[in-house]
């Protein structure tokens, strides 16, 4: 229940301005990514009215991309939704850690805020929680930048169908896809303290490793968080 | 396209995006229920930094030995600087130059 509204924790507008600025290099990461999505989308049959409904309603690269193998004329409408969820189960561990900030905050703040959360804003913004900021429209600030570069590039990649894929097919010829590596590994390295984190991230690492392996899809990602959660909870208690 | 179709398309959309956002918001759905234990708390202390662990390993494990040198060159960038851009445009300028001009 919402019952502490602890002053400590704030919701500002300064936040959302604060977010969505330190989002902007990883936003042109997701840039790319959406003129591709724009572009397969009107390849695979979507109009450009819909690819664009879809990047507003859905905002979820990985089982938008995903949709687009399943359709056609007949739609397997049940297939799609399902994969979508099981594809972005792994959200559910992302905001079970802002808890600190979004219990902190009215329950309407928080939901709306978790409508925009990505990978990416989240991992900006678990970082900025655990430095110590107390500013919860961080989480809402970076989801928008996000919300903004994925729909403007889902425009222009359905609308410019023709030269996207003429001229950027592949973002990995400018590098692009390892953007979000990028920022991954360098936000880890803020996250590290002592060397009890050794064994937590060991752990991670081999069980996000072997489900990579093991089982299709992104499970890799929740069994490696749980891993290493689990662990840290039995070694550090 | 037919009107059905089109309705169909719209329910499609619809669904997905509840499916969507019922992952975003059960998370804290459920922790904002509960008080948690001194344990369950250090398991979301260590959550956090495990997933981004998880995120990388794909990178690290599946791609090749440009991904890995320039994973290198981010995450040294990162502990030397402190700096996510400085960070990031380490990783994208190594490997746009490996994948170019080195293990073509």
């Amino acid at each position: 229940m919402h019952i502490k509204y602890n002053p400590g924790v704030t919701f500002t507008r300064q936040g959302v301005f604060q977010g969505f600025l330190k989002c902007v290099p990883v936003g042109l990461g997701v840039f790319a990514y959406g003129l591709v999505f724009g572009m397969l989308a009107v390849q695979a049959g979507m109009s450009p009215f819909q690819a664009q409904l879809m990047s507003l309603m859905v905002f979820a690269g990985a089982s938008q991309l995903m949709a687009l193998e399943f359709w056609g004329p007949n739609l397997p409408v049940l297939t799609i939704v399902l994969t979508t969820f099981v594809v972005n189960l792994r959200h559910l561990l992302m905001g079970a850690a802002m808890r600190d900030w979004l219990v902190r905050v009215s329950p309407g703040k928080s939901y709306f805020s978790l409508y925009f959360m990505t990978d990416e804003s989240w991992a900006l913004s678990v970082k900025e929680m655990a430095s110590g900021k107390k500013d919860a429209a961080f989480l809402l600030g970076s989801g928008l930048c996000i919300y903004f570069f994925w729909n403007l590039s889902t425009l222009l990649g359905s609308t410019m169908s023709f030269w996207i894929d003429r001229y950027l097919a592949d973002p990995s010829v400018l590098g692009l896809d390892f953007a979000f590596t990028a920022v991954f590994i360098a936000l880890l390295t803020f996250f590290w303290k002592d060397k009890s984190q050794i064994p937590v991230w060991l752990v991670a690492a081999m069980a996000a490793g072997l489900a990579f392996i093991l089982i299709p899809g992104k499970w890799y990602i929740i069994f490696g968080g749980l891993a290493g959660g689990i662990t840290g909870a039995y070694r550090n208690v | 396209m037919s009107e059905s179709q089109n309705l169909t398309v719209l329910l499609t959309l619809t669904l997905m995006a509840a499916a969507t956002y019922f992952t975003r918001a059960g998370g804290l759905f459920i922790v904002s229920r509960i008080t948690p234990s001194p344990r369950f708390r250090a398991f979301l202390t260590h959550m956090p930094s495990s997933i981004l662990v998880a995120i990388i390993v794909p990178t690290l494990i599946g791609k090749g030995p440009s991904e890995l040198i320039a994973a290198t060159m981010a995450g040294l960038a990162a502990i030397l600087t402190r700096n996510l851009i400085i960070s990031l445009l380490s990783g994208l300028i190594a490997v746009s130059l490996l994948r170019n001009f080195v293990f073509v």
